[in-house]
């Protein structure tokens, strides 16, 4: 399947949770907000969502800022 | 003496408000936060950069801190509510500095949207902190849309041009009844001194401090002059005279 990681396309396969897909790609929960088809997740659903065809993911951190 | 700053119920020890952005590394922002004394620390949102997530800013961020997100990148209202909503679902509070930027060259902030942010945010608990030009109507706005303080610039950010809204922000600071946070356009000690002399409350500071040859040391100058700022401003200046005023009594002359 298909889905869309802050606007770059990208192919999952299998079935893949939220929460999977975060430590996949090795983010820590702790410091990230995950918007999941334009709605934000609360960290303790990520295990909940599970991802399928289309679906869009805007994951965002902090960096240094004034 | 005891006089501690209240933003939203909530007391914070120190006047300097410091950002985290433009530093050499952000390795050395422990060392910032300890040299100045600072309790308020801003950070920004971003989209994850996968090839780079080995480091983040919050490992540097002692937990002890109050952390302020931004909304920088946030065009309009909905922008800015949006992120604030993703700063306070990724573990940062629900403290947010509003800053709705649509103009690229100055990154003077829009008073209308940010107004229209507030409001919402305020509504939904967040301790709403707004970065604004220093004009009178848009904070009387901001009060009554719930903000906790209000932040206006001294000039444009980074530029380090001092304060060159002066008359504007001590109009802000007698008219408005929430603190008054000088924000953005700081460049050395001395502007956040005289700011803290015309009786704002706190100044934020960043690249003044992130970009001197010696981050560490500027930070530890910044503290101790908004302290000498704020010592001044309470204890009250003396009358300026034309004339000159002797110190001595002018009498009691050997010759006399």
């Amino acid at each position: 399947m298909i889905i869309k990681i802050n606007g770059k396309q990208e192919n999952l396969k299998g079935k893949t949770t939220l929460l999977e897909l975060i430590k996949d790609k090795k983010l820590n929960s702790a410091v990230i907000a995950v918007e999941y088809n334009q709605k934000i997740i609360p960290k303790e659903e990520f295990d909940k969502i599970i991802l399928k065809d289309k679906d869009k993911l805007e994951i965002l951190t902090f960096v240094g800022g004034g | 003496m005891e006089e501690i700053l209240e933003i939203g119920g909530e007391k914070i020890d120190s006047r300097l408000f410091i950002g985290t952005g433009k530093y050499p590394s952000d390795k050395l922002i422990p060392e910032i936060i300890e040299a100045s004394g600072a309790q308020v620390i801003t950070v920004a949102l971003r989209r994850v950069d996968f090839n780079a997530i080995t480091q983040n800013v919050m490992q540097f961020i002692p937990k002890n801190i109050k952390l302020l997100p931004n909304t920088s990148g946030a065009r309009n209202y909905e922008e800015a509510v949006r992120i604030a909503r993703l700063a306070k679902a990724a573990g940062c509070g629900n403290r947010i500095k509003i800053e709705v930027i649509s103009d690229n060259k100055y990154l003077l902030p829009d008073g209308h949207q940010t107004v229209k942010a507030t409001e919402i945010l305020a509504k939904e608990g967040f301790i709403v902190m707004p970065y604004i030009n220093p004009d009178l109507i848009i904070a009387k706005q901001l009060v009554s849309a719930g903000a906790a303080s209000v932040m206006p610039l001294g000039a444009p950010i980074g530029t380090n041009m001092g304060l060159k809204t002066k008359e504007m922000i001590k109009i802000l600071i007698e008219e408005i009844p929430l603190p008054i946070i000088v924000d953005a356009g700081i460049g050395k000690p001395s502007d956040a001194c005289e700011a803290m002399e015309l009786g704002a409350d706190a100044c934020l500071v960043n690249t003044a401090i992130a970009a001197s040859d010696n981050p560490v040391l500027m930070a530890k100058s910044f503290s101790e002059a908004i302290s000498a700022g704020r010592k001044a401003y309470l204890a009250g200046f003396a009358a300026q005279q034309k004339a000159a005023k002797a110190s001595s009594p002018l009498t009691g002359f050997l010759y006399e």
